[in-house]
């Protein structure tokens, strides 16, 4: 009965550790996409950062 | 004593459940060889029937998420031999494969420029970067669509032979998203100054742009049967990631367009899916489709939903034939 108990919650455990592990590297590739953009922002400076000229990043 | 009544009740009907299971599916093995243990048994045919992940993932195969008390033990009865049913009758399964199918268009667009890119032809890396994100972008978000319908699809109709696409758009879109970022950032140099880096974060719709793709690396990798197990319960709130995608996306489309073309496309495509995702929607669907309630309320409302997803998506699959016809014979429009 124990064993069987010990099992579940050794499961469960399990689980947590890997659910905390995909979310944790969700967030390293959200943190890698938004310091990419960070230090492209710090070296290109905002108005580039910001500005679109017609046609750039798609036709339309 | 008087609280032991309904612990014997509830376990006479799990076993009653049980042995009605091993009728309906026989003594199977399971990948160990050894003879599928009644949880096994059961999560087959529970998820089989519930498939109301909206998420990357698959559906056939995902871990049990518990029946709906109303269902009871007809459900394992009525259900199953309709998807008896659909098993034996050919139609899903042409279904299926025909949207399976669908799935290579944006390669076979953009092949015959990557191939002159890998021979290293004239002009290869100008179509190339003029393509990449008309072409393997749109296609992208057309896929996601696609998997984001799923659902809707399933409240609507009831339908379930097609929850299986969920998790083929999903990984089709990583695929086809993966590429778009990689082209992007090896062809792209002509419009964006600053190198590979500059390319895909140089500009705030980039940065949305790359974030979308790496988020869904996460999504991708638990669209599988191995990573449900791994997860269990919490299979469903790592899949969620797909709504902060969904935002990342509008987002970026937001930046690259404004209010206009393809962004407000985006939009009509999304608001019918977002209602329907609704769970007071949801459930007052349901119950009104097995009810067989409120049928005029429900096809005036399919009607209007129907109609204004129609409006975003042909304007989509439209710019995607024009620019995906244009890459094709390797003559993109200029920027």
């Amino acid at each position: 009965m124990h064993d069987g108990l010990d099992a579940y919650a050794a499961m469960k455990r399990r689980r947590r550790r890997a659910r905390r592990s995909m979310m944790l590297l969700a967030l390293v590739c959200a943190i890698v996409a938004l310091g990419l953009g960070a230090f492209q922002l710090h070296a290109e400076g905002l108005s580039q950062f910001l500005y679109r000229a017609p046609g750039v990043g798609a036709s339309k | 004593m008087g609280r032991s009544t309904p612990m014997v009740r509830s376990r006479r009907e799990w076993y009653r459940t049980a042995r009605l299971l091993r009728r309906q599916l026989g003594r199977r093995r399971n990948r160990a060889g050894g003879v599928r243990t009644i949880s096994e048994l059961r999560t087959r045919v529970i998820t089989g029937i519930d498939g109301r992940q909206d998420t990357v993932a698959p559906a056939a195969g995902s871990i049990a998420t518990e029946p709906r008390p109303a269902d009871g033990g007809r459900l394992l009865g009525n259900r199953s031999r309709s998807a008896a049913r659909s098993r034996t009758s050919p139609l899903p399964l042409l279904g299926v494969w025909f949207f399976r199918g669908l799935l290579v268009i944006p390669f076979v667009l953009m092949a015959p420029e990557i191939i002159a890119l890998i021979l290293g032809r004239p002009d290869s890396v100008a179509n190339v970067s003029a393509s990449t994100a008309d072409v393997l972008g749109t296609s992208s978000f057309l896929l996601f669509v696609m998997m984001l319908t799923v659902t809707p699809v399933h409240t609507l109709t009831g339908w379930r032979w097609h929850l299986i696409l969920r998790r083929d758009y999903g990984v089709a879109m990583f695929f086809t998203a993966g590429t778009d970022l990689t082209l992007a950032a090896l062809t792209t140099g002509d419009t964006f100054p600053g190198g590979p880096l500059g390319r895909i974060a140089g500009h705030t719709f980039l940065v949305f742009g790359t974030l979308s793709v790496f988020l869904l690396i996460p999504l991708a990798l638990t669209a599988n049967r191995r990573a449900m197990h791994w997860l269990g319960g919490h299979w469903r709130s790592v899949q969620r990631l797909t709504y902060v995608l969904w935002l990342t996306i509008l987002i970026h489309l937001a930046f690259l367009f404004g209010l206009s073309s393809i962004f407000l496309d985006a939009l009509a495509v999304s608001a019918p899916l977002a209602l329907m995702r609704l769970p007071a929607v949801r459930r007052w669907w349901h119950a009104a489709r097995r009810a067989r309630t409120h049928r005029l309320l429900r096809v005036g409302a399919a009607v209007l939903l129907i109609g204004l997803f129609s409006v975003g998506y042909t304007q989509l699959v439209a710019e995607l034939a024009t620019k995906g016809g244009a890459a094709f014979v390797q003559r993109p429009p200029s920027d």
